[in-house]
């Protein structure tokens, strides 16, 4: 058993306070509602509710970290998060003519597929299908070829 | 009323309205279909496609979606024991058993025929009340439309998830998201940190897609390899007039207690199945069947599955609040296609409504024939390798997110929340009320601003209004009961299994 849920309220508590000293210098109104007051209730609703939070967190346990998180798995969870994020990046470079047919290969192989025609097919008729429908259907103006 | 109907009647029979309709209740019943897909996940893959047509047309497509997606959780329920969708839960109690038995294709064929019972008696009832709770609504002043936006936060928070603490947090979470931005009121900027591109706040498609469907993936890829799904053919798929007689008392008790339960916010497919599936069972002549492979124990909780849809969209579309999770992306989807649900909606729009809920009655007579279709190709739809699925599904998220402002800062946001929501569901923080704070936030503060500015500060307007007053009683009720179920020793028996 592990304290997960404590440090997760504790952590919604100091999201709390740390909504209320941003709403500081914001400036207040006579009358209705000004900028800061309804950030600073939720602040408050954070605070109480992150504090319920840590006290069952701490009264009852909760799965251990190590049982909600194998290290392989949230190794893979990563690394799919920083694929994808690479992605998102090269999307401005190459387009998305070039970057996605890339992606697809890097993530399908991420998932165990290792047949390569499999793999190449899907890549680029999915990358044309979703080109025809965004770009050529709906005009989306999706990114394209930047490098020169 | 008769107008409006046969206004709508026309819209939907369009041709590219009717074809899209069709095309959203066979892409539900695939995404329903599949293990780890649900119903919100296709409504938020369906949303960059969607949003770019006439609302008419999207509206329709997307319910098309909802109504096959409740439908298909069926198949993979009995072909494979593993409910498509939480709320098929209750099918597989016979479902599978019927499959042992050699008899699935009999099985799909009922609930196919169930679902689109159940999804046609709640559509009838979702037109005949859902104007008229819409004319008792317009009555709200400032005041009650912030207490109902408490309501439905609480009532999410309290039914989406065993922990009510979590759900409200989570509640909590979104409406501190939705205040990032220039606030509407004076135009300041609150937690901009001085990226220009949080001074819009939040875009709400990239955190559905984020939150809903990256998330998924996400957890899917955890698991580097899966068992392959060993499923049998279908062969005899037509059940006999007898048993078809056997079936229909339990078709009828699953039309009433999922429309009724669907009505009721924050409740739920689930409920309203496992509810249906026991009252059909104490009325049933040969109870010894149930559990065992009865049909009926398949027709009634999928004739509530699917009465749920219908009975859910009513609150949704008069009062701007989801009866369920589903109904919570709609919601989103709706606002994002530039239909604002609430009271207004029936005056303003018209045409939009009347196409929306006289297509939800034509979509079931498509679910029917769909589903008849499905119940021999079944096998073939479940077979898809999540493998090839998983990577898909993630570059349309990109590009979904990307489409809506044509920026790459939306993926990225569509991609942080995904991790947020990655971790939500590890520690089960329920996923529908942050994005129900998201939605409501900025209409909870903004009724809030105008009730205080109409009663010169004065706060005691939230209790001396009786509606206000009325929708915050009941959510305190509605998380003291949830309090007292947490609390009870059944439940927590029924947890620590």
């Amino acid at each position: 058993m592990s304290r997960s849920d404590f440090w997760f309220g504790i952590g919604f508590m100091v999201l709390g306070v740390i909504t209320f000293f941003l709403t500081a210098d914001m400036m207040t109104m006579p009358i209705g509602l000004s900028p800061a007051d309804y950030p600073r209730v939720i602040g408050v609703g954070l605070i109480i509710l992150g504090a319920i939070q840590a006290i069952q967190g701490w009264r009852q346990g909760s799965p251990a970290l190590k049982e909600l998180y194998p290290p392989k798995a949230i190794w893979r969870v990563l690394g799919l998060v920083l694929i994808t994020y690479v992605y998102i990046q090269l999307l401005d470079v190459l387009g998305f003519s070039l970057a996605s047919p890339l992606f697809l290969l890097a993530v399908m192989y991420y998932f165990g597929v290792r047949k390569p025609v499999t793999m190449i097919a899907i890549a680029v008729l999915l990358t044309l299908a979703i080109y025809l429908i965004f770009r050529v259907a709906f005009h989306v103006p999706l990114p394209r070829f930047n490098l020169f | 009323m008769v107008e409006n109907i046969l206004l709508g009647l026309g819209n939907v029979f369009q041709p590219l309205t009717f074809v899209l309709m069709v095309a959203g209740v066979v892409g539900g019943v695939i995404v329903g279909g599949l293990p780890g897909m649900t119903s919100s996940m296709g409504i938020i893959l369906l949303l960059p496609l969607t949003y770019r047509l006439d609302p008419k047309v999207a509206l329709v497509m997307l319910a098309g979606m909802y109504a096959g997606s409740m439908y298909g959780g069926s198949i993979s329920a009995i072909l494979l024991r593993t409910p498509g969708t939480p709320s098929a839960s209750a099918t597989l109690l016979d479902g599978y058993p019927l499959a042992e038995q050699g008899q699935a294709g009999k099985a799909i064929t009922v609930a196919t025929i169930a679902s689109a019972a159940g999804g046609l008696f709640s559509a009838i009832c979702l037109i005949l009340i859902a104007p008229s709770l819409a004319k008792v609504a317009l009555k709200f002043s400032p005041a009650d439309y912030f207490s109902l936006a408490i309501f439905g936060l609480t009532i999410m928070a309290s039914a989406s998830g065993k922990n009510l603490v979590k759900g409200l947090l989570a509640g909590w979470f979104g409406l501190l998201i939705s205040t990032v931005g220039i606030d509407p009121i004076m135009g300041v900027n609150r937690f901009t940190f001085g990226v220009p591109n949080l001074m819009s706040g939040f875009q709400l498609l990239p955190v559905l897609i984020g939150v809903f469907a990256i998330s998924q993936v996400l957890v899917e890829v955890e698991q580097k390899t899966r068992p392959p799904r060993v499923m049998q053919e279908l062969d005899d798929t037509i059940p006999s007039r007898q048993e078809l007689r056997l079936v229909v008392p339990a078709i009828l008790v699953g039309c009433l207690i999922g429309t009724m339960i669907g009505v009721i916010p924050g409740t739920g497919g689930a409920i309203a199945c496992f509810l249906a599936y026991d009252v059909a069972r104490r009325f049933s002549k040969r109870k010894e069947l149930w559990g065992h492979g009865a049909l009926e124990g398949v027709a009634a909780p999928e004739s509530a599955n699917n009465a749920v849809t219908g009975g859910a969209l009513v609150p949704m579309l008069t009062l701007g609040i989801p009866g369920d999770v589903v109904t919570a992306v709609m919601l989103g989807a709706l606002m994002l296609i530039g239909v604002q649900p609430g009271p207004l909606l029936f005056t303003q729009n018209a045409e939009v409504v009347y196409t929306l809920l006289t297509g939800f009655v034509i979509i079931q007579f498509v679910m029917l024939v769909v589903g008849l279709f499905s119940a021999k190709i079944a096998p073939r739809i479940l077979s898809v390798p999540y493998n090839l699925l998983m990577p898909a599904i993630l570059l349309f998220c990109v590009v979904g997110s990307f489409t809506l402002q044509n920026s790459l800062w939306d993926v990225k946001v569509a991609l942080l929340f995904g991790l947020i929501g990655y971790f939500m569901k590890k520690h089960n923080y329920p996923p529908a009320p942050l994005v129900l704070g998201v939605i409501l936030g900025p209409m909870a503060e903004e009724h809030l601003n105008r009730a205080l500015l109409l009663n010169h500060n004065d706060w005691t307007i939230l209790v001396r209004s009786p509606i206000s007053l009325f929708f915050l009683i009941l959510s305190v009720v509605s998380i003291l009961t949830a309090l007292f179920a947490i609390g009870s020793p059944g439940k927590k028996t029924s947890q620590a299994a």
